[in-house]
């Protein structure tokens, strides 16, 4: 073979002369040693193809060999660590020899673009930097344009159409719940990853025995953000009339401590209060019976274009980690409010088919909100063991005041605090293949309540001659303790759980409804004094068979209630006893990896609340007393609904469509009937039965060439039930429906768009009776644009059309505008905006009440314009700025 | 008393040497968490990180792309894929239970009878046919490559010697292409039964490639085949501050590439691990690997 090689040559040379040949050796300075691995190539000076090419050997020699007609050629050399160099050689064989300088030069590199969303295990991470764009301020601005993930008008963030179970920062839980403070403050540049964290089970101890469907959310932060107090603080001032709108953020996070402290204050219409919403499933406060003023409702635009406000607000929370997995942490939070609100509200009643009752009256009100929150919680966290201890308290000094104006004005004031002490306990514990849990909750909460009216037009009331001022006192108290244990072992695919749990509670109701300065005693009619004692013992088998795609639950839990209730005034004593089964399925398929259907399917009875079988007259407001009936609710309910899932990172394309199907039966159906203009909401005992099916589906798809997320919305309702009104019986069904498209893209380096469009469409029918509610149409269209002319400043409009058809107000049509301009100097922001462009100053609604129309006029803020200066602080200068 | 005090001592040295071992095996471990062995061998140093995005279109519709990683210095290079690597290592470790007394039950599914276990929580798997397990080591300067590889995750793994270079490129005098910001020219290969065509960069001086390819003036941006099935494209480049070691993991079987190649032809379809409450379960995903080799002949 070398042989024949040779023999090639041989006659190659012999058929081409010119052969030409270079060869010698290249040295680098300063130790002239020779270099290996340093690319020699020839080229021709005129054109730049290559003629041959070498590279060098570990002695650093070269030899090249080519056949060319040129008198010059080019001798290239090029090497990693060393400068490139040319030198031009006649052609004719030679030694060369070269001598190179190191030189370290700068390879073009070529950043690995990883993608914008990627999926590990049960992990999906999004890079906040793919999605953020000059506007977005903070996470939360982020996290609405991440496929998959929904983030609710209030806050509350969803995954699968199903509520996070938990929001961390930093793989901790910071803010319990009140995840608002961190998407609402933490600045997108500080993100370097948002997780979500399917199937998150919180719990260590239980993470292989206790399955959950729900997802978690973990914030990663960028390097530059940890380990350093982050800060900002904002001034903001503008008109009309004096606006002020101030921030002051700092948080710090290390690995054994976190922090977020925050402070707002504002009279624009932001609401900072919304930050300290709860947002954990499983959170909802206790049903209070609550005294209320007429007072004007929410309008279904943007809140910061109705509220009138005067706000601050503070939170403290802090987070200590120590070794074990031991956690504590303290959350605190302030919030004082007044808001003023009016409106203008025309209400209809259809009394019977002919009969129309039409209340026209002018509401202003305001309310001071005085709200203190705090807790304290510590936690053991690890795979055999859990333990949670947790303290909170809620005072709640809350106080409202308002006119109402028909023929004559009405004052009405309301004086509403209330307290809350909460305590719980929580522990799981493994016991080799078996697991141990007990939880107790205890709580304790007191509402005493003042309403005065004056005057009362009550006939039934004013009947009496008096100074037509009257009070109506109440106060609930209510203490009740929840204790559990339960017990539970795997055997191969089936798990087994049981649980016995016991509930007590005691409940208090004084209410006392008395004409001012009469100093006599009003009726026994007028007042309530009623004791509730409730106890249930309850045993819970739970059996859950699991494979690998196959997953079914079912529990049976049985209850035995018993309840006394008495009540001092009205002579009543009642004893009840219950066994309830509240039998439950429920089965989760998973068709594919990236497929599932789940299934569910209960029934369940509850006996009423306490604040159902009020005996005495109440008056709830200026125009409406309240008596119920002699005889607790009973509700029995059952339902099925069913959901089907398609999660698609590599295509980020995520499909939600679920249904929802139950059935009510009632022992008691409760009715308004009037006197005059004035309510009077009674309860009759009349077994009656309800049936409502709620379906809705969600697409969103991410496209990233444009890097843009499209979403589709569409929800279908509808609640059939019977009502009384003015002692006549009817069957009605309420149907809604809506279709929501909308996009957020980043179509270039300078220009991003977002935009919705709602339609929806609602009406109501009582069987038997012509159509007297006309169906109402609403179409809600909102724009934004944001241009980012350079690195440093963003220019942003945004619209909103609001468009309502019905026949009682004709369609109507509202726009709003705004547009804004920001600028960052170094570490400081720059902003003026301007809302409201059009200084549209109402909005009218109309909708539908259980046998009436309501169409209210509500007043809007005016266009104004503010001016706000926002600095950045760090505790250490940022390498990537 | 001599003779307890000699056992004592015995006993002693033992149980430290022991434990000590124990000690550099799990730093040991740790450090080449990516390595099939614990044993390496220096084989040079890289100062150069390319990413490419591999493409292979198997039999079936559809293709699928990894990154593979090109660490290349002066002389030696290493091309791997480090997700695969990643993957067979969580495979290898959770099969590696630490008290063997936590375990109570042992199944094993053989493919025949294999199980998806992906959507068993806690589940590590690896599949045969995503992402590639090789990792080649080339010598720049002789044309001399060292291939390691496995054809399953917990078996042995093998290594073979493969005399590739030098490489017969066919430069093409044609205009230039810009690929990925490089200023590319365009160069064809018969190699081992399949067509390709290599797009290098004279901007970037380095004689390498992506997998076995090399020998070109500058760095290989994109190659491919001529039926397109096998895509390699530069998505990524940096140079590293210090010069990286290359190690080769000691300890394989040699063989020959024919040898080896039909092992791999005939390789199991991948293993999944789930360790749960106690129950061990290794099965080998259901079904046959479809394996398409790039080299023919």
């Amino acid at each position: 073979m070398r042989y024949l090689y040779f023999f090639l040559l041989f006659f190659q040379l012999q058929q081409i002369k010119s052969q030409t040949i270079w060869s010698g050796t290249i040295i680098a300075a300063p130790d002239m040693k020779g270099v290996a691995g340093i690319q020699i190539t020839v080229r021709t000076k005129a054109t730049d193809s290559i003629l041959t090419y070498s590279r060098t050997k570990p002695s650093g020699a070269y030899q090249v060999q080519f056949t060319s007609t040129a008198d010059t050629l080019g001798i290239f050399i090029n090497g990693i660590g060393m400068e490139s160099k040319v030198v031009y050689l006649a052609n004719h064989s030679q030694l060369a020899n070269i001598t190179l300088k190191p030189n370290a030069i700068q390879l073009k590199e070529l950043k690995v673009k990883p993608p914008r969303i990627s999926r590990r295990k049960d992990t999906l991470n999004y890079l906040v930097d793919e999605f953020t764009d000059q506007n977005d301020r903070t996470i939360g601005d982020v996290l609405k344009k991440m496929p998959g993930i929904e983030v609710k008008e209030n806050g509350s963030i969803l995954y699968n159409n199903k509520p996070i179970n938990k929001f961390y920062i930093e793989q901790k839980d910071l803010l319990q719940g009140r995840y608002g403070i961190a998407t609402n403050n933490i600045t997108a540049a500080d993100v370097a990853t948002v997780q979500v964290m399917e199937n998150h089970q919180p719990v260590k101890a239980l993470i292989n025995s206790e399955f959950t469907n729900e997802a978690a959310i973990n914030i990663k932060l960028k390097d530059a953000a940890k380990g350093v107090l982050v800060a900002n603080a904002q001034l903001g001032s503008g008109i009309k009339p004096f606006l002020w709108d101030n921030e002051l953020f700092g948080m710090y996070f290390k690995s054994g401590r976190q922090m977020i402290n925050t402070y707002k204050g504002n009279n624009t219409g932001q609401d900072p209060g919304a930050e300290f919403r709860h947002f954990y499933p499983g959170n909802q406060n206790q049903q209070d019976l609550k005294l209320s003023i007429q007072e004007p409702g929410d309008p279904p635009v943007n809140q910061n274009r109705y509220l009138f406000n005067r706000a601050h607000a503070i939170s403290v929370n802090n987070l200590w980690a120590f070794e074990n997995d031991k956690q504590l942490n303290l959350n605190l939070s302030y919030l004082q409010d007044v808001q003023q609100r009016s409106s203008l509200a025309n209400t209809g009643y259809y009394l019977t088919q002919e009969k129309l009752l039409e209340i026209s009256e002018q509401l202003s009100s305001t309310r001071r909100i005085n709200q203190f929150e705090g807790a304290l919680k510590y936690n053991i966290n690890n795979k055999k063991y859990y333990l949670n201890q947790e303290l909170s308290f809620l005072g709640d000094w809350g106080s409202s005041n308002g006119i109402a104006l028909q023929q004559d004005s009405v004052i009405q004031n309301l004086s509403q605090p209330n307290y809350v002490f909460e305590n719980k306990f929580d522990l799981v514990k493994q016991y080799g293949k078996g697991l141990l849990k007990l939880s107790s909750a205890s709580r304790f909460e007191r509402s005493p309540q003042e309403l005065m009216v004056s005057p009362v037009s009550f006939p039934f009331l004013s009947a009496l001659p008096g100074s037509g001022q009257w009070n109506q006192d109440l106060t609930d108290q209510q203490w009740s303790t929840k204790n559990k244990i339960s017990f539970g072992w795997n055997r191969n695919k089936f798990k087994h759980n049981y649980t016995a749990g016991m509930e007590l509670k005691e409940r208090r109701i004084y209410s006392d409804l008395q004409e001012y300065n009469k100093g006599s005693n009003s009726g026994d009619s007028l007042k309530n004094h009623l004791k509730w004692n409730g106890a249930e013992v309850y045993f819970n088998p739970d059996l859950i068979f699991l494979t690998g795609k196959f997953r079914l639950s079912f529990s049976l839990p049985l209850k035995v209630a018993s309840l006394q209730i008495r009540e001092r005034y009205n002579h009543l004593d009642q004893v009840k006893n219950r066994l309830f089964i509240n039998p439950s399925i429920y089965v989760n398929y998973e068709i594919s990896p990236m497929m599932n259907l789940n299934i569910n399917l209960y029934r369940n009875s509850t006996l009423g609340e306490a604040d159902q079988i009020i005996p005495g007259i109440i008056m709830q407001n200026y125009r409406m007393l309240t008596r119920n009936s002699n005889e607790l609710q009973e509700i029995e309910l059952k339902g099925i609904s069913g959901g089907w899932n398609y999660n698609n990172p590599v295509k980020s394309l995520f499909i939600n469509l679920n249904n929802t199907a139950n059935w009510k039966m009632s022992n008691l159906i409760y009715s308004y009937t009037f006197n005059g203009q004035f309510q009077v909401l009674t309860a009759y005992i009349l077994p009656n039965q309800s049936f409502s099916n709620r379906l809705s589906a969600r697409i969103s798809k991410g496209i990233d060439a444009i890097k843009g997320t499209f979403t589709l919305e569409g929800s279908y309702g509808s609640d059939k039930g019977e009502q009384i009104s003015q002692q006549e019986f009817y069957k009605s069904i309420y149907e809604t429906i809506s279709f929501k498209p909308s996009f957020t893209t980043r179509l270039s380096p300078w220009i991003s768009v977002a935009g919705s469009l709602l339609f929806s469409s609602s009406r109501n029918k009582i069987y038997g009776i012509p159509d007297i509610f006309k169906p109402v149409r609403t179409q809600i269209q909102s724009s934004r644009l944001n241009f980012f002319p350079s690195k440093k400043m963003t220019i942003n409009i945004s619209q909103e059309r609001y468009y309502v058809q019905n026949t009682y107000t004709g369609s109507k049509t509202v726009h709003f505008a705004n547009a804004g301009i920001r600028y960052r100097f170094k570490s400081v922001d720059f902003s003026m905006d301007y809302t409201n462009l059009f200084n549209t100053k109402d909005y009218v609604t109309a909708n539908y009440d259980a046998v009436g129309y309501r169409i209210a006029n509500y007043m809007l803020r005016p266009a104004q314009l503010m001016l706000k200066v926002k600095f950045n602080l760090r505790g250490k200068t940022r390498s990537n700025e | 008393m001599i003779k307890f005090s000699v056992i004592t001592v015995l006993v002693c040295t033992v149980f430290i040497s022991a434990s000590a071992q124990q000690k550099v095996k799990t730093i040991e471990e740790q450090r080449q968490a990516e390595g099939n062995t614990k044993q390496t061998a220096r084989f040079g140093e890289s100062n150069i990180k390319c990413y490419y995005e591999f493409t292979r279109s198997g039999a079936s519709s559809s293709s699928r792309r990894d990154t593979l990683v090109l660490e290349t210095g002066p002389e030696k290079s290493r091309f791997y894929d480090p997700s695969r690597q990643h993957r067979d290592s969580m495979v290898r470790a959770s099969m590696n239970i630490p008290n063997t007394e936590t375990i109570k039950s042992i199944s094993v599914f053989r493919s025949e009878n294999g199980k998806d276990l992906s959507t068993m929580q806690g589940t590590v798997s690896s599949r045969a046919d995503e992402g590639e397990s090789y990792q080649i080591f080339k010598d720049l300067n002789t044309g001399k490559i060292k291939v390691v590889d496995y054809t399953s995750v917990n078996g042995k793994s093998f290594e073979y010697e493969d005399q590739v270079g030098p490489m017969d490129w066919k430069i093409q005098q044609i205009p230039d292409t810009i690929i990925n910001s490089y200023s590319c020219k365009q160069a064809r290969l018969n190699f081992r039964g399949r067509e390709y065509t290599a797009w290098f960069s004279p901007e970037v001086p380095i004689n390498d490639g992506p997998w076995k390819f090399m020998g070109l003036p500058g760095l290989i941006v994109k190659v491919e085949d001529s039926l397109q099935l096998f895509s390699f494209s530069l998505i990524g480049l940096e140079q590293t501050k210090i010069p990286v070691p290359i190690q080769i993991p000691a300890g394989s079987i040699k063989c020959s590439r024919a040898d080896f190649e039909k092992m791999k032809a005939k390789q199991p379809s991948g293993m999944q691990v789930n360790f749960s409450f106690g129950n061990l379960i290794l099965a080998e995903f259901p079904g046959e690997i479809n394996y398409v080799p790039m080299e023919l002949k």
